[in-house]
C-alpha cells in the first residue's frame, strides 16, 4: 500500500532499479520550470533550474550568461535591442 | 551603411554587447576594434554601425584611438598589464605552549571528582575523533537528478 501522503501528484515519481533487479519508486520534489525570455517567452539557455536550495548555493557566474540582459532576454531579443539602439544613436 | 576603418560601431553580441568602439582593421569577415570594449577581433556580423566616423589609420595604436574617441566622449577601456607580484607565503601556526597544558590539567584534576580521574582513557579517543575534519565538498556542479 502506498502511504496516503504519497498518493497526491505533488511529488514526482522516479523509478529506480536496485542491484537486486528490483524496481522501486522514489518520490522527489518537482524541479522549478525553465527560465523564459522576458520578451518572446523562449526558453533561456545557460540557466540551470535545479531545486532552489541547490541553485542558491551556485556561484553567481553559473547562474546566468555573462552578457548584458543575461538571464533576462534571449540572445535574439538582446541583439535586436542593441541593433535598434545603435541605429537610433545616429 | 558601410563599415570602414575609423567608423564607430556598437557591439551587439557577447559580454561587450552595447559598447561602442572604432574599427581599426578589417580582414575578411573579421574586424579589429578598440574603444569601450577591449581591443579585440570580432566578427563583422556582431557589429552594428552607428553612423559616426573618426579619422584613424589602419592598425592605429591604442593611444591614437583614445585621442580620436575623446571628441565623441567615448571613454576608452584601458587594460592594465599584469605584473607578477610576490607569492603569498604560507605561515604555519605556532604550536601551543607545551608548558601550559599540563598545568591546566593539574588544576582540573584537583577540581574534578575522582570519577573523572578514573576514566582517562575514555576521554582521549573522543578527542582524537574530533580532530581530523575533512573540508566539505562544494557543490559547484549542478545536480541533474535530484
Ligand atoms: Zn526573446
Amino acid at each position: 500500500m502506498v502511504a496516503p501522503r504519497l498518493k497526491s501528484r505533488t511529488l514526482r515519481r522516479i523509478k529506480v532499479r536496485l542491484p537486486g533487479s528490483k524496481t522501486v519508486t522514489h518520490y522527489k520534489r518537482r524541479k522549478p520550470s525553465i527560465a523564459k525570455c522576458r520578451k518572446c517567452k523562449a526558453n533561456l539557455k545557460g540557466i540551470p533550474h535545479p531545486l532552489q536550495s541547490i541553485f542558491k548555493n551556485l556561484p553567481k557566474t553559473a547562474k546566468r550568461p555573462q552578457r548584458p540582459f543575461g538571464g533576462e532576454l534571449c540572445t535574439k531579443c538582446m541583439r535586436a535591442h542593441f541593433v535598434e539602439k545603435a541605429r537610433k544613436s545616429e | 551603411m558601410v563599415m570602414d576603418i575609423g567608423s564607430i560601431v556598437m557591439k551587439t553580441a557577447g559580454r561587450d554587447a552595447g559598447k561602442r568602439a572604432a574599427i581599426i582593421e578589417i580582414e575578411g569577415n573579421m574586424a579589429l576594434i578598440d574603444g569601450e570594449t577591449r581591443r579585440r577581433k570580432t566578427n563583422l556580423a556582431h557589429l552594428e554601425p552607428t553612423g559616426q566616423k573618426v579619422d584613424l589609420k589602419k592598425s592605429a595604436s591604442h593611444d591614437d584611438v583614445k585621442k580620436a574617441l575623446e571628441s565623441l566622449k567615448i571613454t576608452v577601456r584601458d587594460t592594465k598589464p599584469k605584473t607578477a607580484g610576490e607569492r603569498p607565503k604560507k605561515v604555519r601556526k605556532a604550536k601551543e605552549n607545551p608548558v601550559e597544558a599540563p598545568a591546566k590539567k593539574a588544576t582540573k584534576k584537583t577540581a574534578d571528582t575522582e570519577e573523572k580521574e578514573a576514566k582517562p582513557d575514555a576521554k582521549a579517543p573522543a578527542e582524537k575523533k574530533a580532530a581530523p575534519k575533512k573540508p566539505r565538498k562544494k557543490n559547484n556542479g549542478i545536480r541533474q537528478k535530484s
